[in-house]
């Protein structure tokens, strides 16, 4: 085992760990497709979702 | 009422055409309307409250004035107020002027 | 501190918000763009030493909302009780504006009014007398320019300062039953003329807005059934030529060549260690992320434009020339935002189908719209165009064009399926004034979606590159399979069964499945699959290719001709999107029939597009029917008579809930 196999190793690892931990960082968050490039504005991820989501919002019956 | 009527030659500016042919012309959709010409709207019936409603709000409502910039077969652009609208043929015939 | 913004669709809203936040969120020139409440905090130069947070919301007409997002506008000033409301008035139609600000101004919350767009005025010399509409309204009126920054900070600063105060009226509802209809027409009749009066008083023009323009002579061309789709179909492939066939292959060619230096460079470290490593490192991660990021420059380029395009104010006129097409097929006019909207990203183009009214057409529309390709799909589309078609920029247009084709079959289909149940159904489109697109803005929403992209090569695509490789790898004793034997693979044993059924598509290999397979997590996968799979990184460099044989030597090592490599990429275009669009569907349908119809739709497409491809572009290059034939005849006859047998059990549900109740409960009986 030489340095550059370690050195790989270790690589691989680490950009594993940082891929993973990153997609469960905004799982949790709450964005459930990652880089999807619209994730900030998409109507599905708002925090505030019960503003406008899960609300009657499909009938356009007016309150 | 009246107001509304000499806001429509201040701002609209053209001479409105259904007005000075007076009722003669009958009832006319935007689609027999000619192009380039300001109406006032004498009726909107479109059978949906919402959506008449909404065409309020725009400033397309009953003794308004409406101009007819072009046409096609199965649509128009209008100018409500201030602002340029593409209606579908259907909303076009809704609007009786 | 909460500060809202309200204002009419297309007045800017969105433009100010990211002007004072520093945020970079979706603007275009036409109405609707933003459909749900965004906040952030205040920029410092802005905010003082106050915390202050920004609340931008849809676009309304008025209190009374008409569509879903109006509706979140004016439950959030009437309930979420904001410390002032920012007012952005189009300057440039007030008089349809005043409406609303009237409104705004009864809340008891304070206003300030900023009159936006001023700048256009100032071009089209009129002039809004702003002392006098501030005295005549109430409250603080101030002109901006939100794309110039002009006139921000003065507005925001006074909002501040008024915040906790109580805004007096100019204008007061009458106490009215607010269910009778004939009151409140006529309420707001008066308030309308109310409205009229101040804005006769304030404002002089010059350019009368009736008047017909030049502006409009091109709208008449645009908006024209044959000539506005001609022009829509000649940008559309200007938009793919320059992305995909000229300038983006120009930048990704440059990048390709250090992502393989790179990559060789890795391999070459890695010479004496285990060879496994070697391939997860330098072919699976380096060399499958790279061939998904060398790809990069073409979508840059290609949002770019698009992003263009969406500032201009094209979008409107294509959505108005497209409304008499799209009710022909069943569909609502509104479905063209969303297959608009579907180039850049499928799931907000299927979360964009809620405006839709009637619940058919939304569905129908949201099952349909992410046959556009979207921009996950380009690599695969430039991959495919690079590699088989020496580059052309005519594949991704025709993609584009086949996925428009292939809606209105699909919404022909539907309504067949369905039952067409007349309706009324009216389309409004404002078309909005033109305007010269900013470059700066295109940029900014160019590098945030190229931020994206990258943030899901290294994530997303970079773990399945590795499953992938360490599958292909080993076998299902987790031996490393030998050179010769790579169809013992655990990736090839578990894609065989899937390949077997595409061998009428003329791409029956595993390797080919396993690539279409990973495609359902993110469609990128499929290029970054094949480079692992392959070995290959080297897609868009045509010139190499040509160098070492061009199309021929791609269709060696993936056994694929012209022919077969179209059907290829079109399978991978039409059958369902990524799992993420498809629970963006799942959320928007509600209904586990409409799901699996989507997803049966879309992988029935794909088959049958790639299978009419590949058999008679066989049977007109060699003279003869592709290998398979008549097993895939069979398996779309099972297709058709699915689609007649769903067909029959709708039509009869829906006949008996038509029906009366005695007649199904009878049907029932018997059965």
């Amino acid at each position: 085992m030489n340095a550059a196999t370690i050195i790989a190793i270790i690589v691989i690892a680490a950009i594993l760990f940082f891929a993973v931990r990153y997609i469960y960082k905004e799982k949790k968050k709450g964005k459930t497709c990652i880089g999807c490039p619209y994730a900030d504005s998409c109507p599905r991820h708002r925090q505030n979702g019960a503003a406008c989501g899960s609300t009657e919002q499909h009938n356009m019956n007016i309150r | 009422m009246e107001l509304a009527y000499a806001m429509n030659k201040n701002s609209a500016g053209t001479v409105i055409k259904n007005e000075s042919l007076g009722t003669a012309a009958g009832n006319m959709t935007l689609l027999d309307a000619e192009p380039g010409q300001t109406y006032i709207i004498k009726e909107i019936n479109t059978d949906d409250d919402e959506m008449n409603s909404f065409l309020f709000r725009l400033g397309c409502y009953q003794g308004e004035p409406i101009t007819l910039i072009s046409k096609k077969k199965k649509s128009c652009i209008v100018v409500i107020k201030d602002g340029r609208y593409n209606l579908d043929k259907m909303l076009s015939e809704a609007i009786i002027i | 501190m909460r500060i809202a913004f309200a204002g009419n669709p297309n007045s800017g809203k969105t433009t100010m918000y990211n002007a004072l936040t520093g945020r970079n969120e979706k603007i275009g020139n036409w109405g609707g763009v933003t459909v749900g409440s965004k906040e952030f905090q205040l920029k410092k130069e802005f905010a003082g030493d106050k915390e202050v947070i920004a609340v931008d919301l849809p676009g309304a007409y008025s209190m009374s909302p008409f569509t879903p997002e109006e509706g979140i506008t004016s439950e959030y000033v009437r309930t979420a009780n904001p410390d002032a409301i920012v007012n952005i008035v189009d300057a440039t139609n007030l008089s349809r504006s005043l409406f609303f600000t009237t409104q705004l101004l009864e809340l008891g919350i304070p206003v300030v009014v900023a009159l936006n767009k001023t700048d256009i005025n100032e071009k089209e010399g009129t002039k809004i007398d702003v002392n006098k509409l501030s005295a005549k309204l109430n409250c603080p009126v101030f002109e901006t320019v939100s794309t110039e920054n002009k006139g921000l900070a003065e507005m925001i600063a006074k909002a501040i300062s008024l915040a906790g105060t109580t805004q007096k009226a100019p204008y007061l509802q009458a106490d009215i039953d607010l269910h009778d209809k004939n009151a409140v027409d006529a309420e707001d009749r008066k308030r309308y003329s109310f409205v009229n009066g101040i804005v006769s008083d304030v404002e002089t023009r010059k350019t009368l807005s009736a008047e017909t323009t030049s502006a409009d002579k091109v709208d008449g061309i645009l908006t024209n059934p044959i000539a506005g789709i001609l022009v829509f179909a000649v940008v559309m492939w200007g938009v793919f030529w320059v992305s995909q066939a000229w300038l983006g292959p120009l930048v990704a060619d440059w990048l390709v060549g250090w992502i393989e230096t790179f990559q060789g460079w890795v391999a070459g470290q890695l010479e004496n260690s285990p060879a496994i490593l070697s391939a997860l490192l330098a072919d699976g991660i380096v060399g499958g992320v790279g061939a998904v990021v060398g790809f990069l420059p073409l979508v840059m380029v290609m949002y770019f434009l698009i992003a263009l395009l969406e500032d201009c104010g094209y979008m409107a006129r294509v959505s108005a020339v497209m409304d008499p097409i799209f009710k022909r097929v069943g569909l609502s006019g509104k479905s063209v935002i969303p297959v608009v909207i579907g180039t850049g990203c499928g799931i907000p183009a299927i979360m964009a189908c809620r405006t839709i009214r009637d619940e058919r057409e939304r569905r129908a529309t949201s099952m349909l719209t992410t046959f556009i390709p979207c921009g996950a799909k380009i690599p695969v589309i430039a991959l495919f165009a690079g590699a088989f078609f020496n580059g052309a920029g005519w594949v991704s247009t025709l993609s584009y064009f086949l996925g428009l084709v292939l809606i209105f079959l699909g919404a022909l289909l539907i309504k067949g399926i369905t039952g067409y149940k007349y309706r009324k159904s009216f389309f409004i489109m404002e078309l909005p004034k033109w305007k010269a697109p900013s470059l700066k803005f295109a940029f900014k929403s160019m590098m945030e979606r190229a931020k994206a992209y990258i943030i899901k090569a290294a994530t997303i695509i970079l773990i399945c590159n590795t499953v992938v490789q360490i599958m292909q790898t080993f076998d299902w004793h987790f031996q490393v399979v030998e050179e010769g034997a790579e169809n013992t693979s655990i990736l090839a044993s578990i894609a065989s069964p899937f390949a077997i059924l595409l061998i009428p598509l003329g791409f029956g290999v595993w390797q080919l499945a396993a690539a279409a397979i990973t495609g359902f997590i993110a469609k990128e996968n499929v290029v970054g699959t094949l480079a692992v799979v392959y070995a290959l990184t080297s897609f868009i460099d045509t010139e190499e290719l040509a160098m070492t044989g061009g199309a021929n030597t791609v269709a060696a090592t993936m056994g694929l001709t012209s022919v077969t490599a179209l059907a290829y990429l079109f399978f991978n275009l039409y059958t369902p999107p990524c799992f993420a669009a498809i629970g963006a569907m799942n959320s928007e349908m509600k209904s586990r029939g409409w799901l699996w119809g989507a997803i049966g739709l879309q992988l029935g497409t794909g088959y049958t597009i790639a299978f009419l491809i590949n058999q008679f572009g066989t049977l007109f290059t060699e003279g003869h029917f592709a290998a398979g034939f008549v097993p895939g005849l069979i398996a779309e006859a099972c297709m058709v008579a699915a689609v007649v047998l769903i067909g029959k059990r709708v039509r009869a549900h829906f006949d008996e809930q038509y029906q009366l109740h005695k007649a199904s409960k009878a049907a029932k009986a018997t059965a």
